[in-house]
């Protein structure tokens, strides 16, 4: 049934590519002007009514973001991923909220960790995960967490190491084992 | 000319609940608006427990975060390794030897019995039947020795590992899980009589928090939520992985659509997974467990991407692993049921709720934060 999607896909977007197809499992790559269209036909025309998962990669080499987005279709049991690229700067993704209200909070997660837009969405820019974030989106592969961490919170102090021997030495003077004493004791 | 009370803000109580509250289930709040009794608006809050696990793991080495992503999901924590290691095997192409897939399944279907003991108890909990919830962490807690013993850990197993599991199972080990599974069969018509049976829990549970059968699709709901609404939806029987399909069994499916309905799905759930424990208790074949795996230090997953899916005691469970080639992942998402349910399906449902039904409600999706905040 998977190979009908297929030949479906490669009828309306011819240059689609496949990157992997198993039994009842099918993940393509379009362009990412036709992204929205590929999505919408598996909805609308393929039976994939379901939208599992949005998902973002940086692939900051490339200067692309590739999102992906995960649709089930439940009477065939068949899981199609669509994936695009789409340029890092000022990146713009249309959304989905209006089709699949879970879409919404799909692509609140994604703005916030990839600083990807996808207007559209009414709840965008509203804090999720990140209450009061201020540096650039976390989950984008310039963001140093390191560097973050020590601008942030500071060099950690290395914690204080007590020698019980020495402690106990302090305190009650001299460190004597009750058979010392004893013995000091017997003498 | 008078103000209509529901729409006037000047009328609506403003309430915090959670993230400190034992209603709640996890570290999340719920964020409500009351008219009266009602909830006219609701907004969850994450982001209490946020670790950052999916940045984490894109800076270890692959076989690091096996310690990692069992601490996505506490009380069923096998899941995690599960998908990961099925992502990880799938893009390397490891073979899993046939006992180690039994093992394998015997360990997921362990967790998930535990963790429905402790949702089913937990559901009557919320409406103040304090037994069932001592008698659902009891016996998960008789599983959990279980796992200790084979493991050597009650909670973070991590025991799954790319090829196989870590080790063989014990001497004598099957012989104790039939004797736990035993004792927990024995009580459970008792656990019957007390929750599914008692007026009160009726009361509160039947009528209340109804998923409609249209919401499945359009939110994407799965497990118990969506089998308590007539879908039939289980990656076990829908897309086998394991040993699944070589085993008997039908999936549990009720049309109440209410939280009593839920309570039974999962009390239908116990019982499924002991027939289905029991079924791999007597068919573990010979063999080894466990592939030999290259230098772990210097392992390099070969560049591609996969979305592999498990269901868990909560409903399908994915995790999207990009791999480019290198000493480290790319990229793993992790798509836990709890996503949908305790965020859209959530706010959605507690509209027009009652203020002593949002804990019992939010109970019923069995939610668990860290999905939502990995």
């Amino acid at each position: 049934m998977i190979d009908k999607v297929k030949k479906e896909l490669e009828i309306r977007f011819p240059l689609l590519k496949l990157v992997r197809e198993q039994h009842n499992y099918l993940h393509v790559k379009v362009g990412a002007t036709s992204a929205m269209d590929a999505v919408l036909t598996a909805k609308t025309s393929l039976g994939f009514t379901t939208l599992q998962l949005i998902s973002a990669v940086d692939w900051m080499e490339n200067n692309a973001f590739q999102v992906t987005w995960i649709l089930e279709n439940y009477s065939e049991q068949e899981v199609l991923l669509i994936s695009a690229y789409f340029p890092r700067k000022n990146c713009v993704v249309p959304s989905l909220s209006q089709i699949w209200p879970a879409a919404s909070a799909f692509e609140r997660e994604i703005y916030e960790m990839f600083g990807i837009s996808f207007p559209g969405n009414p709840r965008e820019g509203e804090d999720f995960l990140l209450e009061g974030w201020k540096d650039i989106p976390p989950m984008r592969r310039d963001f140093e967490t390191e560097e973050y961490a020590m601008r942030t919170f500071g060099e950690r102090q290395p914690r204080e190491h007590i020698d019980p021997r020495q402690y106990i030495g302090d305190v009650v003077g001299e460190w004597n084992t009750p058979m010392g004493r004893n013995r000091e004791e017997e003498k | 000319m008078g103000v209509n009370p529901a729409t006037d803000p000047k009328k609506t109580t403003h309430l915090f609940f959670g993230p400190q509250h034992p209603g709640v289930t996890g570290n999340m709040s719920i964020e409500m608006w009351f008219d009266g009794d009602q909830v006219t608006k609701a907004i969850t809050h994450v982001g209490y427990l946020h670790r950052g696990f999916e940045k984490l793991m894109e800076k270890r080495l692959w076989i690091q975060n096996f310690p990692l992503v069992c601490r996505i999901c506490v009380p069923e924590p096998d899941i995690n390794e599960e998908c990961y290691a099925l992502a990880i095997e799938e893009l390397a192409g490891i073979e899993v030897p046939e006992r180690a897939k039994w093992i394998r399944t015997l360990v997921l279907e362990m967790g998930r019995l535990a963790m429905n003991l402790m949702a089913f108890g937990g559901q009557a909990g919320t409406v103040g039947l304090g037994t069932g919830a001592m008698w659902g962490i009891t016996f998960r807690d008789f599983v959990l020795d279980l796992f200790e013993e084979l493991t050597g850990a009650r909670v973070y197993h991590i025991y799954i590992q790319p090829g196989g599991v870590r080790r063989d199972l014990p001497r004598g080990f099957r012989k104790r899980v039939h004797l736990v599974l035993n004792k927990i069969e024995k009580r459970l018509p008792e656990f019957d009589r007390l929750i599914l049976n008692n007026a009160v829990f009726k009361l509160r549970t039947k009528g209340i928090g109804v998923v409609k059968p249209e919401w499945i699709e359009e939110y994407g709901l799965v497990g118990p939520v969506a089998r308590g609404s007539g879908s039939v939806r289980d990656v076990r029987k829908d897309a086998p992985y394991e040993i699944y399909d070589k085993l008997d069994f039908d999936v549990v499916t009720e049309t109440g659509s209410d939280i009593y309905t839920r309570a039974i799905v999962r009390r239908r759930d116990i019982d499924l997974s002991i027939s289905l424990i029991r079924q791999i208790l007597g068919g573990i074949p010979a063999g080894p467990v466990a592939t030999k795996l290259p230098n772990l230090t210097e392992w390099r997953v070969p560049a591609g991407e996969y979305y592999s899916r498990v269901e868990s005691s909560r409903g399908e469970y994915g995790y999207y692993v990009v791999s480019d080639g290198s000493l480290k992942p790319r990229r793993v998402h992790v798509r836990g049921p709890s996503y949908v349910h305790a965020v859209p399906l959530l706010e959605r449902m507690l509209i027009g709720a009652n203020i002593a039904d949002v804990s019992n409600i939010m109970v019923s999706l069995t939610t668990c934060p860290p999905e939502i905040e990995r």
